[in-house]
């Protein structure tokens, strides 16, 4: 516990908690202004359902015209449309944990937190020597390692806790009235080869919603932080650590923005935006919620479990 | 009395890659005894040190501390061990005195503030604790490396090279503090060091290391013993200086004449019966001091044995 405290203390001498809290604000402040002119461009049209419709003849005339790439998330959405007004629900949009459509805040904004705070935890340590100065005192390894990682993600945790709830906040203010802790949301985590399936459309409660996305990013969270760990055990230089951590994460999650390739969906790094695979934002990229979170599991557990296992047995020459 | 060993090391092998760094290292430490531990650069020195504090792993051997096996019961060893590796790295975005919270905070026992502020004073940092280490010199890091070591009441001390970048009185005063840790509170200090001098205040026993061996381990008075013949260095008045050459060449001995004194091999035994012969000749001399310690001697004899 103690030894989890001196982490949490350098993080905040260093000033990292600063800047991993400056990040999301000033995220949640952006996407909140973009929910307001969202918003109050539908609440010109006092009622929600017209434009919806216009929304569905549009995209239904539009398919002939879409290049076959996309041809799938177009009729996917097409289907959510469809389901949104045969069964009277208002918005896919959803506050805090679904507010930004782009997946920005789990694909980028959390992966480049947990880097501020754990890039170079071990690596900069390695490289100063002042590594020596834990690993003298009676604390053993073990506790040195689990100190740290703990340290990076309970304050990831805060910080996504703290941005869910000023993005909650912002939107309630901006927007106002919006959202409420009962507002059906739509969920579609059932794709069919590789669309909606409209049974397996379903409502949840809002707050239900926010509670599921919360572990999900948790669970990526806690993901990245084992592989963060991993780089940061092996390269010594703390600049050499930070950039291939980026490299990893930034990089590797956006390429399937860049290359039109089918398989990596099946990347690790393609799946950290669990809760689009439940609402089905991920559309056609989308491999289903429970491979989804295998994939990940899969590859960073074992990549945590190894940088505990080279941290423990190694010489340390510092 | 009863002589308990504080560490116990016994054939120590440490093999990185195909290279033996260190072959078959024994000694002990006993409580209240400084012990020194004397090698040329490279000779494996650190090695030691790192495996004697776990940071690397021996490939055969076994290091006690305490009683307490050092890769077994890591944190009971170490519970009795205050250390210092290398140079003693502080994080140099915290002040001293928030490195030292960070120490006391995982120590075994509960350390309070005043006990912090004693060690402070003990290294005498008292004036710039509060400072940032960014500013600190590499004495103010020794020193800051010091009260770490010291802080939780270790039974045993394993300096490397605690010195090192400190200024004569810093050296001074540290080398107090450890013959008063060493002989007041019975805490056995384990120090390396390649200042030879160093060695000859403060160690009871010292040990050279080379090549990854021991070469030797032998307390301070046998040193003194096994060395017979010793460099002398005579300063007599000037005018006298002529015929003090002229004295010494008639009782047979060979003095150099360098820069006004007079430079003199001589056996130990034979200083009195030469000192008597340049009273007798009423020739007033000021200083007869010794060229180099017994230690450097000792030391360059036998790192050299074992080079041929």
């Amino acid at each position: 516990m103690n030894a989890f405290v001196n982490e949490v203390l350098k993080l905040v001498y260093r000033r990292r908690l600063l800047v991993a809290f400056l990040l999301p604000t000033i995220l949640s402040l952006g996407l909140g202004i973009f929910a307001y002119s969202h918003a109050a461009l539908i609440k010109q049209s006092e009622n929600w359902r017209p434009s919806i419709q216009l929304q569905l003849n549009s995209d239904e005339h539009m398919l002939p015209l879409v290049p076959s790439s996309q041809i799938r998330q177009a009729q996917n959405q097409i289907q959510v449309l469809r389901y949104q007004l045969a069964h009277n629900v208002s918005s896919q949009s959803t506050g805090p944990a679904a507010s930004d459509a782009t997946g920005i805040s789990m694909t980028l904004v959390f992966p480049l937190v947990l880097i501020i705070l754990g890039g170079d935890i071990i690596s900069s340590e390695l490289s100063d020597g002042t590594i020596k100065g834990i690993l003298l005192r009676p604390l053993g390894r073990r506790k040195i390692f689990v100190s740290k990682f703990l340290a990076v993600l309970v304050i990831a945790l805060l910080i996504r806790t703290y941005t869910d709830m000023l993005g909650y906040l912002i939107s309630h203010c901006l927007v106002g009235g919006w959202l409420s802790f009962s507002t059906p949301v739509l969920m579609g985590d059932d794709i069919v080869n590789g669309m909606v399936n409209i049974a397996g459309l379903h409502v949840w409660p809002y707050w239900a919603f926010i509670l599921l996305g919360y572990a999900l990013n948790a669970v990526t969270m806690f993901s990245v932080s084992c592989v963060i760990m991993l780089i940061s055990t092996v390269i010594k230089s703390p600049a050499m650590a930070v950039s291939t951590c980026v490299i990893t994460f930034l990089v590797g999650g956006l390429l399937d923005q860049w290359i039109p390739w089918d398989g990596l969906k099946y990347f690790p790094m393609s799946n950290l935006d669990l809760v689009a695979q439940v609402t089905g934002a991920s559309g056609a990229g989308s491999i289903g919620l429970f491979a989804s979170l295998m994939t990940l599991i899969g590859f960073c557990v074992p990549c945590g479990l190894l940088a505990y296992w080279l941290f423990v047995r190694r010489d340390f020459s510092v | 009395m009863q002589v308990t060993s504080t560490i116990s090391v016994r054939n120590l092998v440490k093999r990185i890659g195909r290279r033996e760094i260190l072959h078959d290292i024994s000694f002990e430490v006993y409580s209240g005894e400084i012990f020194g531990f004397l090698g040329p650069n490279g000779a494996g020195k650190t090695t030691t040190i790192r495996i004697l504090t776990g940071l690397m792993k021996p490939t055969s051997g076994s290091v006690q501390v305490c009683g307490y096996d050092i890769m077994k019961d890591f944190t009971l060893a170490m519970s009795s061990v205050g250390a210092i590796v290398e140079t003693p790295e502080a994080f140099r975005f915290l002040t001293g005195w928030q490195n030292l919270k960070q120490c006391a905070r995982v120590s075994p026992s509960a350390i309070s503030d005043d006990q912090i502020r004693n060690c402070v004073d003990t290294v005498g940092l008292s004036g710039r604790i509060h400072e940032k280490v960014q500013g600190y010199s590499l004495g103010m890091k020794q020193r800051l490396g010091l009260a770490g070591a010291i802080l939780s009441s270790p039974s045993a001390l394993i300096l490397d090279e605690p010195t090192n970048g400190m200024d004569p009185r810093g050296v001074r005063e540290i080398r107090d503090l450890l013959l008063h840790l060493a002989r007041d509170r019975g805490i056995s200090v384990f120090i390396s060091t390649h200042l030879l001098l160093e060695a000859q205040a403060v160690c009871d026993r010292v040990a050279i290391i080379d090549q990854g061996s021991i070469v030797s381990i032998k307390s301070r008075s046998e040193i003194s013993d096994r060395v017979s013949s010793l460099r002398v260095e005579l300063t007599v008045a000037n005018e006298h200086t002529g015929s003090a050459l002229t004295v010494l060449q008639q009782i047979g001995m060979d003095g150099l004449l360098d820069h006004g004194r007079i430079l003199i091999q001589i056996e130990r035994t034979r200083i009195p019966f030469m000192l008597k012969s340049l009273l007798l000749a009423d020739i007033d001399v000021y200083e007869l001091a010794r060229q180099g310690s017994a230690l450097e001697d000792y030391f360059i004899t036998s790192t050299q044995e074992a080079l041929t």
